[in-house]
């Protein structure tokens, strides 16, 4: 059904491409608010990656692939939202990711909503893309990769640092202070 | 479970709830605006009519006895006269010229139309499906595409060659993935047009669109591709020269540069940037045209949809009035002669569209050309436009199959031709 109405979308149909869009649009809205956290720019973002896909849908290849071309178009307007109004922070190389990441229980266990939020806030757009295509979206690794263009071990190491980042955050947001400390075993 | 499982459920746990009904509806904001834009062809480019010149061949010096070689001189010398006084003059490449042939496609056949009665007649009739014709600067030549499997366009394109009366036709390319947007140079030398690139491994939805800037020579010589490092769109080579080639640097992928206008060499030297500002978003930066004089880079904004038009000297840009902050422009072509440019303004609806002819420096708004084309269940209905050379009318091609002559100065319009792919070129000759 759908391979069908991306088939008369492409031929200029606007009532299939409209319900393709009707389809998409509450999961594209909700990928794009969780990147940009903010309403107004993931309705433009969608809005423009919607319009990108209607002018460019008689150049898509396999029909099959709409829904990952789509999801490709919108996370790509987030990513360059992001970048555009954000100062880019420099990139940690990691070299090792065999390792499993250090986490507390304690961690884990305190992590509520304000947290989470603040310490996926911090994180580069790229590795938000990562986890809310991999977390959210529950695309596996590789279907993670084919949607941002990149390899398989960048997405990999992309997810393994943007949870790092998020863990550490958590763990600075959990360290007690001077004052709370007290009480505590040292 | 271990700590690191629980910490990732927690995350996607999150997620899902954080993600709930934070956006509200607007997905009829978004279906108004793709019904106010127009689909790019996979397999066909816009009208690329912006004409032409060429060089005068000389005629050989025959050989001969020592003791004939003056009288011999002397006859050459008056043949050769006589030839070329008898040889058409040929236009300059860009301004305003005579209006010559009117040729167009007609369900996979090439005709040439008599522009003041309609009659058709056949240039290239042969099984064959041939579509998409671009004259040369000089007119004595023009370009079209082959499609090998008419049934299917994603097989590539020939890029074909042939005379203005249909003889001496020559392939100039393989079959070319995604072969598009091609520009005859300034002498009518060379063309350059876009393909696919080609990657081991496509990427789902790898799309047809194209990236690569090709060049190869009219003979069908020296065909090559340009490395940009980015995928291009929309290319023109700059007037009055063709020293480079101005073209739309695409945001297709997040590996990709942001948006823009540049300009490289036609040996893939010299690459530089054109536009001034950052690209808003990657819909930014779109209908890029050069101006004839090879002074002003005309493009569309993303946003409200306005056409601007960036002084290449300055790098200072301005924007073409409307009769409302928020009219959506599209489209602009200038006039031969630089000083107008005929554009597509929607209403504020998006249901309908109408041609615009406004003068170049934005002094006004502009006036109406030909019928309000509303939007039908096919898409936009205007789908390319071009003044005729001598920049009297425009020949429109409108979505219903029907190619117009709208004279520029409102009187009635003409049916030049009809047909499936009726997209028409205009010959330019001397004045």
């Amino acid at each position: 059904m759908t391979r069908d109405l991306v088939e008369r979308a492409r031929k200029g149909d606007h009532d299939a491409f409209a319900e393709l869009a009707g389809a998409a649009i509450s999961r594209l809205d909700a990928t794009a608010w969780l990147l940009l956290r903010d309403a107004d720019r993931a309705t433009d973002a969608v809005q423009n990656a919607l319009v990108r896909a209607w002018r460019d849908l008689p150049t898509l290849r396999d029909p099959d692939r709409f829904d990952a071309w789509l999801r490709r178009l919108v996370v790509n307007a987030c990513i360059d939202e992001i970048r555009r109004t954000r100062r880019s922070r420099l990139d940690v190389d990691v070299s090792d990711i065999s390792d499993p990441p250090f986490v507390s229980d304690e961690t884990s266990a305190i992590a509520d909503r304000d947290q989470l939020e603040r310490a996926f806030s911090r994180l580069d757009p790229d590795e938000r893309a990562v986890i809310v295509l991999h977390h959210y979206l529950d695309l596996p690794l590789p279907e993670v990769a084919a949607t941002l263009g990149i390899p398989l071990g960048t997405t990999k190491s992309r997810l393994y640092r943007g949870l790092r980042e998020m863990r550490a955050a958590l763990d600075a947001d959990a360290r007690p202070g001077p004052d709370i400390r007290e009480g505590r075993p040292a | 479970m271990t700590a690191s499982d629980r910490f990732d459920q927690n995350v996607s746990d999150w997620l899902h709830a954080d993600a709930e009904r934070r956006v509200p509806d607007h997905l009829d904001v978004v279906l108004r605006r793709t019904r106010t834009e127009r689909q790019r062809p996979a397999w066909s480019s816009l009208e690329r009519w912006l004409p032409m010149h060429t060089t005068l061949r000389l005629s050989p010096v025959p050989r001969a006895a020592w003791l004939l070689l003056v009288l011999a001189v002397i006859l050459a010398l008056a043949v050769a006269v006589l030839a070329v006084g008898s040889r058409p003059r040929l236009p300059e490449p860009f301004g305003l010229a005579r209006d010559g042939a009117v040729v167009t496609s007609d369900d996979g056949d090439i005709y040439s139309i008599d522009p003041t009665t309609g009659a058709k007649k056949a240039l290239i009739a042969d099984p064959a499906f041939d579509f998409g014709v671009t004259f040369s600067r000089d007119g004595t030549k023009f370009i079209f595409l082959r499609a090998p499997d008419s049934a299917n366009l994603d097989a590539g394109l020939i890029l074909m060659v042939a005379n203005a009366d249909g003889s001496g036709i020559r392939e100039l390319s393989p079959a070319v993935p995604g072969l598009d947007w091609q520009d005859w140079s300034p002498d009518s030398s060379r063309i350059a047009f876009l393909s696919r690139p080609t990657r081991g491994d496509p990427a789902p939805g790898d799309t047809l669109a194209p990236g690569v800037i090709n060049i190869v020579n009219a003979d069908g010589t020296g065909l090559r591709a340009l490395d940009v490092g980015r995928p291009a769109h929309e290319l023109s080579w700059l007037p009055p020269d063709g020293r480079e080639i101005v073209f739309r640097g695409e945001h297709l992928a997040a590996t990709d540069p942001p948006s823009g206008i540049f300009a490289v060499r036609p040996d893939g030297s010299g690459l530089r940037p054109i536009s001034t500002k950052p690209a808003a978003d990657s819909s930014d930066y779109q209908d890029v045209v050069v101006s004839p004089d090879g002074a002003h880079v005309m493009y569309r904004s993303s946003g409200f949809m306005r056409l601007h038009i960036l002084d290449l000297d300055t790098g200072a840009t301005r924007f073409l009035p409307g009769p409302t902050r928020t009219s959506s422009q599209q489209g602009g072509v200038f006039s031969p002669d630089g000083l107008s440019v005929v554009y597509m303004r929607w209403a504020d609806d998006g249901k309908s569209s109408q041609l615009i002819i406004a003068p170049t420096d934005g002094s006004n708004i502009g006036n109406a050309l030909g019928p309000v084309a509303a939007l039908g269940p096919d898409g936009p209905i205007i789908n390319n436009y071009v003044f005729t050379p001598d920049g009297k009318a425009v020949i429109a091609n409108y979505g219903d199959n029907l190619t117009r002559l709208l004279p520029i100065d409102g009187s009635d319009s003409t049916i030049l031709s009809q047909g499936s792919l009726a997209f028409a070129a205009y010959q330019r000759l001397a004045p």
